[in-house]
């Protein structure tokens, strides 16, 4: 068995993590209607509490791939974000080793007026990547979205299954030790799928530490040999990818009993 | 609560951040002068027809004796207008990047950084242009001229300060941007730019000397036309101190729960 070496160290611990969302704190309120109440002596509305994270602990170590399932709702985007470091958890913590990036939604900050390429070195700053490295894999990101001749094309001028091969190439460049994945495997047409399918799967196996959310099962299976399902009920299974998305999907084919 | 080992973003070193801010100021002066045959010429365009109309109201209607007019009044508009135009869109600085706000653990006070660069850009490019144009006013360069960098650096700092506090404000209320919006038109006629401070009368000069737009005004006159400063200076910069606390305070409360509600 071989045991030691970087595969066992752990790179995102999540200890305990509950995430409590107040809806009636929208705090965007204007500051006149503050006023208003104020003078008028109102009180606060109540608060309408939810809960969609409760003590959820577990690792993930160097070369693993972590599965979140669950149905809508259970807080499973919130998760990624908690692990991001975009938003804090309510209690608990979350400890990381290592250069973490989130692919949470593909082409964030794409201009219209401005060219692929521009778009390009924009989306790059924006994921982390140093202006040099954008620069060197310019071509590359062209020729894996196959946009060659249209990097000099204004975005707007661009299909949207372009844009998304755009953004979607310029985020396999992203090279950090924790990768962070929501939802971003169906790029394209088939065959770009098939095509983007198989260089995420590269990035993966490239001994990062990897966290992510689909509803593709297929998908899940495929990629992932740890997975964490999140139930309604607030209960936290997690263990070998099969045998937890099994359940999962057994869960999710059985009949309503409310 | 949090124990963060390294936390960063892939590769979130100063350097990537640096490099993301001067994208962000590139795009935006991108977006600004694309498409337009005139371009940069645009940004000239404002301040040159305020000069017409202003020179107009105060030359000939309200015979100011103002000398060198002209270059007295760009000399107070153009850093006036770096201010209030950078202030004006840094209230929405958190607002309006909340797609990436809430996607990409970026430091969100990049946002403000970018509003304070592109503004300083247009600035500076446009000053370059009233200190070629001196000389046609009979106005002559000397070592004054170097109190400009000091001049800009206050001035930068007022708008860290202002802006930060701001920004958040506007993830609090959002009707800050139109009480902004009236505060600075008031700020505008509290600020010596288009009559001196000498003509003031004194009731109404502590008003001017607790505005710290007037001391910073000053120096950029100064460096022009080789004015003597007026006092103001440490209250001024008392008071840039002090909102630089209160936005550093104001954004450190708020940063991650304004997360969830932009």
């Amino acid at each position: 068995m071989d045991i030691g070496g970087d595969k066992l160290q752990t790179a995102i611990e999540v200890m305990e993590v509950t995430k409590v969302f107040n809806l009636t704190a929208d705090r965007r309120r204007s500051l006149k209607g503050t006023v208003i109440r104020f003078l008028k002596g109102q009180k606060k509305p109540p608060d309408v509490l939810i809960t969609p994270l409760q003590r959820v602990s577990f690792s993930v170590r160097r070369g693993e791939v972590v599965g979140i399932v669950g149905e809508n709702g259970v807080g499973k985007s919130t998760l990624l974000k908690i692990i991001a470091g975009i938003i804090r958890p309510s209690s608990g913590s979350v400890r990381i080793d290592g250069r973490i990036a989130g692919l949470l939604e593909i082409g964030l900050g794409f201009h219209p007026d401005l060219t692929g390429r521009e778009n390009a070195i924009l989306y790059g700053s924006i994921l982390g990547l140093p202006k040099a490295a954008i620069r060197n894999s310019l071509d590359q990101i062209a020729s894996f979205a196959e946009l060659e001749s249209f990097m000099d094309v204004p975005l707007k001028k661009y299909s949207s299954g372009m844009q998304m091969r755009l953004g979607f190439s310029v985020a396999m460049t992203v090279d950090p030790d924790i990768l962070l994945l929501d939802e971003v495997f169906s790029v394209g047409d088939q065959k770009f799928q098939q095509k983007s399918f198989g260089r995420l799967e590269e990035m993966i196996r490239a001994n990062k530490a990897v966290v992510l959310v689909s509803h593709d099962l297929n998908v899940m299976k495929r990629l992932c040999n740890k997975a964490v399902f999140l139930s309604k009920s607030g209960e936290t299974i997690l263990g070998d990818a099969t045998e937890v998305l099994d359940r999962y999907d057994a869960y999710m084919r059985s009949p309503v009993t409310e | 609560m949090i124990g963060r080992l390294r936390r960063s973003i892939s590769g979130g070193s100063a350097s990537a951040l640096r490099d993301l801010l001067f994208n962000l100021i590139s795009r935006d002066l991108k977006l600004k002068y694309q498409g337009s045959v005139l371009g940069f010429l645009w940004s000239l365009v404002n301040p040159l027809m305020t000069l017409v109309i202003y020179s107009w109201v105060f030359l000939v209607l309200m015979k100011s004796g103002i000398p060198h007019f002209p270059i007295f009044l760009m000399a107070g508009i153009l850093p006036w207008n770096f201010f209030a135009n950078a202030t004006m869109s840094s209230v929405d600085a958190f607002t309006g990047n909340s797609g990436l706000i809430k996607k990409v653990p970026v430091p969100k006070t990049i946002f403000i950084g970018s509003v304070i660069g592109f503004n300083l850009v247009i600035f500076l490019m446009v000053l370059v242009i009233v200190l070629i144009a001196m000389p046609v006013f009979g106005v002559p360069y000397t070592f004054r001229l170097f109190l400009i960098i000091p001049g800009v650096l206050a001035e930068m700092a007022l708008l860290v300060g202002l802006s930060l506090t701001v920004s958040t404000l506007n993830v609090l209320f959002h009707d800050t941007s139109h009480i902004l919006e009236i505060m600075l038109m008031a700020w505008f006629w509290i600020t010596p730019v288009t009559y001196e401070m000498a003509s003031v009368p004194d009731k109404f000069r502590i008003i001017l000397e607790l505005n710290p737009m007037t001391f910073i005004i000053n120096i950029f006159q100064s460096a022009v036309l080789g004015s003597s400063l007026s006092g103001g200076f440490y209250i001024g910069l008392g008071e840039i101190l002090l909102l630089i606390f209160l936005g550093a305070w104001l954004y450190r409360r708020y940063r991650y729960e304004m997360v969830e509600w932009i």
